[in-house]
């Protein structure tokens, strides 16, 4: 059976144009931009692999640092509604609204030689931190969960606590409840909160250079080998940006499903 | 599993003050208008809401003594329940739904099923073992839903309006597996019920719930020899008449009198069966001592019979058989004349 449309009213398409346009022409620019005969060499680059592997290290790592602290924070954020939680809230959103750098230059302060928790983890543990593979995770995550965390509280706050409760009277412990009933049903939310934070950490720039500084092969992620090479050699990094394109693209395509609504499955 | 429930509860506006007990193997119907604090009262006693004062107790055991004493959560009560909506868990197949319980206590994945499976054999339901709940039918919904509940066989099951999501085709179908169901189940067991007919195929006893408190429980025998309120007499189908006695003279609230058969003094519920209710199309003669004449407002056909509904200063409904509605012409609408003997009468001070 196939519906009529409700049809779109017709100047739509004009401003909706407009935009697609704006998406496309930077892309355009870039791929024509591709020194594609020097492309091979720039890439087998050890500098280019290294900061490769380790934007996607970093990118995973904060993404699974999302599931391992993002997600009991976002359980215990839509578990209540008291001005503690409102507070921490305001903590967490206010990565995604401050510039990186100011991140960046807030985390050097906490965990840097001098900072509040630097100074200790470095007296009593030898543990440094900043311009570290460490500080990296760190910077990324801190930019990057904020993103994880709201789509996860939004999700586990439209589940219906009712569900859980029949988990209860079956016998489920609210440990088993939480695993086999309220996080498979509001799996959805979880997978794009971790695509956004995932993404959100792989083009992360501000935050890392201030707190981790650009150490090739240490803390030099993709976006940082871009902005380094962009004033030596223009041409490599237009071929670091291809790169990074393609994996956003392939990843991007391959979890489409999840991230696109138009085509996920429709359910009867 | 006896239950033992004196207790007050508050759930947003609604306030419960309950004295509720429960027999071991009883079933109980829980009937009350919308809003009268059903659902939360089998909430109560699954520990899905906790108790301001006073005790529950499953089979003399304390599970909620109210603030500062012991709580049992519901996952240790041995208490299933099965919800007014079914509440399957969507992300799971049917067969897992009904296994869900048995794995939560400790059994093994392949043991809870193989006797998830014996369930939906035995309600004819095999071949939905690998369908989504939401492949199925508002009825087979909520016999999977019995059957996930009694699969941890809990010692007392309650039920919220169970038949509710079935559509009126299947009600009966439904109706009589839950039946079926609740017969052969060893427990106690408590359901919210709508339909007085439901309520009278499936439990052993009746209890009356309005704004939160108990007002009656019994037999519909013994709820229709003296109904506690309103709700009650327009449960059992019985016309109810509130108002002031004196002597035998009986003043509506709207004004009517009427006489009654015994004296009372002061303000009393009075019922007369629908049945007892005779009409004509001329003044009758002889005896009866309240004759009155009425317009139809409307009639209605029940099982065996047509309910008439007059109205007038005494609007109460008359059950006549189909050849009086004809004789009568009372399809025409328009006026009859209505007689009531006193002794018809059953009169409670209220």
């Amino acid at each position: 059976m196939t519906r009529r449309k409700t049809p779109l009213p017709g100047w739509l398409l004009i401003p909706a144009a407009i935009a697609a346009i704006i998406f496309l022409l930077p892309l355009i620019g870039l791929l024509t931009a591709v020194p594609w005969r020097d492309l091979a060499s720039l890439v087998a680059d050890q500098a280019t692999i290294d900061a490769l592997m380790l934007s996607l290290e970093c990118s995973i790592t904060a993404a699974l640092l999302c599931v391992v602290l993002g997600l009991p924070l976002a359980t215990w954020l839509a578990y209540g509604n008291d001005s503690l939680r409102t507070i921490v809230r305001v903590l967490v959103t206010l990565p995604m609204v401050l510039p990186p750098i100011v991140g960046g230059l807030a985390l050097l302060l906490a965990f840097g030689k001098q900072g509040v928790v630097g100074s200790s983890l470095d007296g009593w543990f030898g543990i440094e931190v900043p311009f570290t593979w460490g500080g990296v995770v760190l910077a990324t995550s801190y930019v990057a969960m904020p993103f994880f965390v709201l789509t996860v509280e939004a999700g586990l706050r439209a589940f219906d606590p009712r569900y859980a409760e029949a988990a209860a009277t079956l016998g489920a412990n609210p440990w088993r409840s939480f695993r086999t009933i309220t996080l498979p049903m509001v799996a959805p939310a979880l997978r794009a909160g971790l695509l956004v934070a995932w993404a959100r950490a792989l083009g992360e720039f501000g935050a890392t250079i201030t707190f981790a500084g650009s150490f090739q092969g240490r803390t030099r992620t993709m976006p940082l080998a871009i902005h380094h090479a962009l004033e030596s050699q223009p041409d490599a990094a237009i071929a670091l940006s291809l790169i990074l394109l393609l994996v956003s693209a392939v990843v991007l395509f391959l979890l489409r499903r999840q991230w696109f609504p138009t085509s996920t499955r429709s359910r009867r | 599993m006896s239950v033992d429930a004196t207790f007050t509860s508050n759930r947003g506006t609604l306030h419960l003050d309950v004295d509720l007990q429960v027999q071991n193997g009883e079933t109980l119907a829980l009937l009350g208008p919308n809003g009268a604090g059903k659902s939360s009262l089998l909430r109560v006693l699954a520990g899905l809401q906790e108790i301001e004062s006073g005790h529950i107790r499953l089979n003399d055991a304390l599970v909620d003594g109210g603030p500062g004493a012991p709580f049992v959560p519901p996952e240790s009560r041995n208490v299933g329940v099965v919800f007014q909506e079914h509440l399957l868990f969507p992300h799971m197949r049917v067969l897992d739904n009904i296994a869900y319980g048995l794995t939560s206590r400790g059994v093994t994945k392949k043991l809870a099923r193989a006797a998830a499976a014996t369930w939906l054999e035995r309600l004819g339901m095999a071949d939905h073992s690998n369908s989504r709940p939401d492949e199925l039918s508002g009825g087979q919904g909520q016999r999977i839903a019995v059957a996930r509940a009694l699969a941890t066989t809990p010692k007392l099951l309650l039920l919220d309006e169970p038949l509710a999501a079935a559509d009126a085709s299947a009600r009966l179908a439904l109706r009589r597996t839950l039946q079926t169901q609740i017969r052969s189940f060893a427990g106690s067991c408590v359901v919210v019920a709508h339909d007085i007919r439901d309520a009278v195929a499936l439990a052993d006893r009746i209890a009356v719930l309005e704004n939160g408190r108990i007002v009656q429980t019994g037999t519909t025998e013994q709820l229709g020899n003296k109904p506690a309120s309103r709700y009650v007499a327009d449960l059992i189908g019985l016309n109810c008449l509130r108002g002031t006695c004196a002597g035998n003279v009986l003043t509506v609230e709207n004004g009517a009198t009427v006489i009654v058969g015994t004296k009372h003094d002061g303000d009393v519920i009075a019922t007369v069966h629908p049945r007892a209710v005779a009409l004509f199309r001329d003044r009758p003669a002889g005896s009866p001592r309240n004759v009155f004449k009425a317009p139809i407002v409307s009639t209605e056909r029940a099982l065996d019979c047509i309910r008439v509904q007059l109205g007038g200063n005494l609007p109460i409904i008359a059950e006549v058989t189909e050849s009086a509605v004809r004789d009568l012409h009372l399809d025409e609408r328009g006026e009859v004349w209505a007689a009531i003997k006193a002794t018809e009468f059953r009169v409670t001070p209220s």
